[in-house]
């Protein structure tokens, strides 16, 4: 097992895969192309943008409490010598499941997880499947990146519509502004494209996470 | 002068969400009756099913309900209640509104509406306070003519006087809407413009006038008390540095740092604002303590404020009780002049964390969802006033405040450890709330030595290095909780085996097989209450539903107690 080392990336996450085990901090690492993992380990991908990937092996020497999740305090099998283990202070995580929804894959999980007061979804699926799949998906030689569907950030009222289907928009062009708390903001591009749909038009009351505009 | 007292028998509460529930509580430790108003929003808010009677005033929108001064007048008279208590924003601070309920009879639980309209108008209150030799923040005391952006160009001169940076201010404004920084000469026509443009469009008032704006300063206020026989007295002050965008997000009690001496001139600067305005009943006098030690007047409240609970817990107090006696037409009780005398040295330490539907990583934009999951704090010296509860659902229809965290101890040290025990005890599911601000803030050395500006947030608040570690845990955390449920069911169950979604012997769910099943049973054994919660799919919903529905009660209709 590799040294115990937390993790404090700035970011959210990169999009690439790492692994870790169950009930421990660390251990992880990219995962090498042609290695799949064990039969028993789960794939949780936290839903933020970019997403995290984890796979997580089940190495548990013990069960966790079973509705606190990963209480790592409680679990630690590998105390920091310097002092206090950072993670060991941490409140420990609180998971939720979520309730199906209709077109959900089969053989995949959902769950929220609250850490610290953030609130995140996780999907889960076991992690040598997802990792077959994509594997699949790589060799078939599709370099799909698919189009890109641009969501409501927060909850408000669609002010103004900028962009009509066909056209051809820059990385960071004007799409749509929401007004929401007597303030406008606007939604910006992503990535560079042709505009595929255009879900919204103004007075119309969007929830956060509604679809707005697909880019092709 | 002679003193009528008028007991109350029955008071309508003119809001929602905390503030309303705060309200009808007291009313009951009181012995008074309680009327709820409610839009069609809040059917089944917290406030409506804890008030003795409720009245529907209209559809969602603030504009057709609870700020529909007419429509709550009439909800007034058909409960028959003889008192309105406004809470805090709605209808709170508008004199015409106070001076309707004077002319229909009914007792207006604030200052009167004179005293509204007086102080209402920041630049009259301004003048006055300079009047009594309150020292105001430098700045003009008459509107600035903003007509055309020729005009507010006039203003030049006036504003090279005051000093730069300085703030434009709506004279009718409140809750950080018609405010602006301006830097630099050139920019202030147009923030002029803009500032009276927003002022008009929110309070219908477009006057705006020039303010220095204090570098490093600090937000205090005094917490006021009036009775009808004229005497004022000051509870103690609150140091409400900790903002975003003029709002407040954290207070405490007291203003850590003063002395004594510090303490009892700023109440009596409170108290003399107040004065001058013959403040009946509560009030709060905002200043700017600059890094200096000079203290500038800002403002007067003329309300309950949200934060009034940290006051109630260092004196000793019950603001509300005492709002009541005094609109009886009570004199101040002995309780609240004993807190007054004592209030320049206090011998405990308050704070209070707003806990809002706000995303802390998305500049504190509101969020909106349906909470699975709302499990208070308890023990010592832990207060929460909430509005909502499990199963609730958050709109965007009205102020995201969802609940105060308030805790209570004999020093700030004990008090910050207090509020992080409570902190990591308050657990809340299906919406993203400002927890993780608070938490960060409760741990933060720099908040623990109090060095406190209201830039603390902007220049200290990071959230993305945070998040990104709190996803990190998340992904291993929602793992390790499936594998927990695979564990004791045996093997990991593909989807389609004999196994997926069965129920394991020992009652607890064998989560994985039923998550990968795409099965509500997912839910099912000791996370039950999370998934009664939601309020969507599956036998513990539906449950929820019909108590809820059994629990509704006609409007106007009063029920026994």
């Amino acid at each position: 097992m590799e040294p115990m080392k937390p993790v404090r990336p700035d970011e959210p996450g990169d999009g690439t895969v790492t692994r870790a085990s169950a009930f421990a901090d660390g251990g992880s690492g990219t995962i090498p192309p042609r290695d799949l993992p064990g039969p028993d380990a789960i794939r949780a991908t936290v839903e933020t943008d970019p997403p995290v990937v984890v796979d997580v092996e089940p190495t548990a020497p013990d069960t966790p409490h079973p509705e606190l999740g990963a209480n790592m305090a409680a679990a630690d099998p590998d105390p920091d010598p310097g002092g206090v283990h950072e993670e060991s202070r941490a409140r420990p995580g609180l998971v939720l499941p979520v309730p199906p929804s209709r077109g959900q894959s089969p053989g995949v999980g959902r769950v929220e997880v609250v850490i610290d007061g953030w609130r995140f979804e996780v999907t889960l699926e076991p992690a040598r499947r997802a990792a077959l799949r994509e594997r699949a998906r790589r060799t078939a030689g599709a370099s799909v990146s698919g189009p890109r569907v641009v969501r409501a950030p927060l909850p408000g009222r669609i002010a103004r519509v900028f962009v009509a289907a066909g056209d051809e928009v820059e990385a960071g062009a004007r799409l749509c502004s929401l007004e929401a708390m007597k303030m406008e903001n606007e939604i910006l591009a992503p990535a560079a494209g042709t505009i595929e749909r255009v879900g919204v038009e103004p007075g119309v009351r969007v929830e956060q996470g509604d679809e707005l505009v697909v880019i092709g | 002068m002679t003193v009528v007292t008028r007991p109350l028998r029955r008071v309508l509460v003119a809001n929602r969400g905390e503030i309303a529930l705060r309200i009808i509580r007291a009313c009951r430790e009181m012995g008074l009756e309680s009327v709820a108003v409610y839009s069609d929003a809040d059917l089944h808010a917290r406030h409506v099913r804890a008030a003795d009677m409720a009245v529907r005033l209209g559809p969602p929108p603030a504009t057709e309900s609870y700020l529909r001064a007419d429509a709550v007048l009439e909800a007034a008279r058909r409960s028959g209640a003889d008192a309105i208590h406004p809470g805090y924003g709605f209808l709170s601070e508008r004199a015409p509104f106070a001076a309707a309920c004077e002319a229909a009879g009914i007792t207006f639980v604030g200052p009167a509406s004179e005293t509204l309209a007086g102080l209402g108008d920041k630049l009259a209150a301004r003048r006055a306070a300079r009047e009594v030799g309150v020292p105001i923040v430098p700045g003009t005391l008459e509107p600035a003519p903003v007509s055309s952006l020729e005009s507010a160009a006039s203003v030049l001169d006036v504003a090279e006087g005051v000093g730069w940076p300085l703030m434009v201010k709506a004279s009718a404004g409140g809750g950080g809407r018609g405010m602006r920084r301006v830097d630099r000469p050139e920019d202030l026509a147009a923030a002029l413009v803009a500032a009276s443009r927003e002022a008009e469009a929110a309070f219908g008032d477009g006057a705006v006038y020039l303010e220095r704006y204090v570098e490093g300063a600090r937000h205090v206020e005094v917490q006021l008390l009036g009775d009808v026989d004229g005497t004022i007295v000051a509870l103690g002050e609150r140091d409400c540095s900790v903002q975003r965008r003029h709002q407040k997000l954290v207070e405490e009690a007291p203003a850590p740092g003063l002395g004594e001496d510090a303490r009892r001139r700023l109440h009596g600067l409170g108290v003399a604002v107040a004065r001058a305005f013959g403040l009946r009943n509560a009030a709060t006098a905002e200043f700017l303590l600059a890094p200096d030690g000079s203290t500038w007047f800002l403002e007067v409240n003329t309300r309950l404020q949200v934060e009034h609970g940290v006051t109630e817990l260092v004196a000793g107090v019950d603001i509300v009780h005492e709002q009541l006696r005094i609109a009886e037409g009570r004199p101040l009780s002995s309780e609240v002049r004993e807190a007054a005398a004592r209030a320049a040295s206090p011998r405990a330490h308050a704070i209070e964390v707003r806990v809002s539907a706000e995303d802390p990583a998305n500049s504190f934009l509101p969020t909106s969802g349906t909470i699975s999951r709302w499990r208070e704090p308890g023990g010592p010296g832990v207060r929460v006033d909430a509005g909502v509860g499990e199963g609730d659902t958050v709109a965007t229809h009205y102020d995201p405040l969802l609940a105060k965290l308030l805790v209570v101890a004999t020093d700030r040290p004990a008090a910050l450890a207090r509020l992080r025990r409570a902190l990591g005890e308050f657990e809340i599911g299906g919406i993203q709330t400002t927890m993780p601000f608070h938490g960060w803030l409760a741990a933060d050395p720099a908040f623990a030595e109090a060095r406190l500006s209201t830039s603390f947030v902007a220049e200290r608040w990071d959230p993305r290095p945070l998040r990104g570690e709190a996803a990190q845990r998340a992904a291993r955390a929602a793992a390790a909780w499936a594998m927990a449920g695979t564990a004791r069911s045996g093997a990991l169950a593909e989807p389609g085996s004999p196994r997926a979604g069965r129920p394991s012997d020992d009652g607890t769910s064998a989560r994985w097989a039923a998550l990968a099943a795409g099965s509500a049973a997912a839910g099912s054994g000791s996370l039950s209450g999370a998934a009664t919660g939601r309020g969507d799919g599956g036998e513990g919903p539906a449950a929820a539903m019909s108590w809820r529905q059994a629990g509704r009660r006609d409007a106007t209709r009063p029920w026994g107690r």
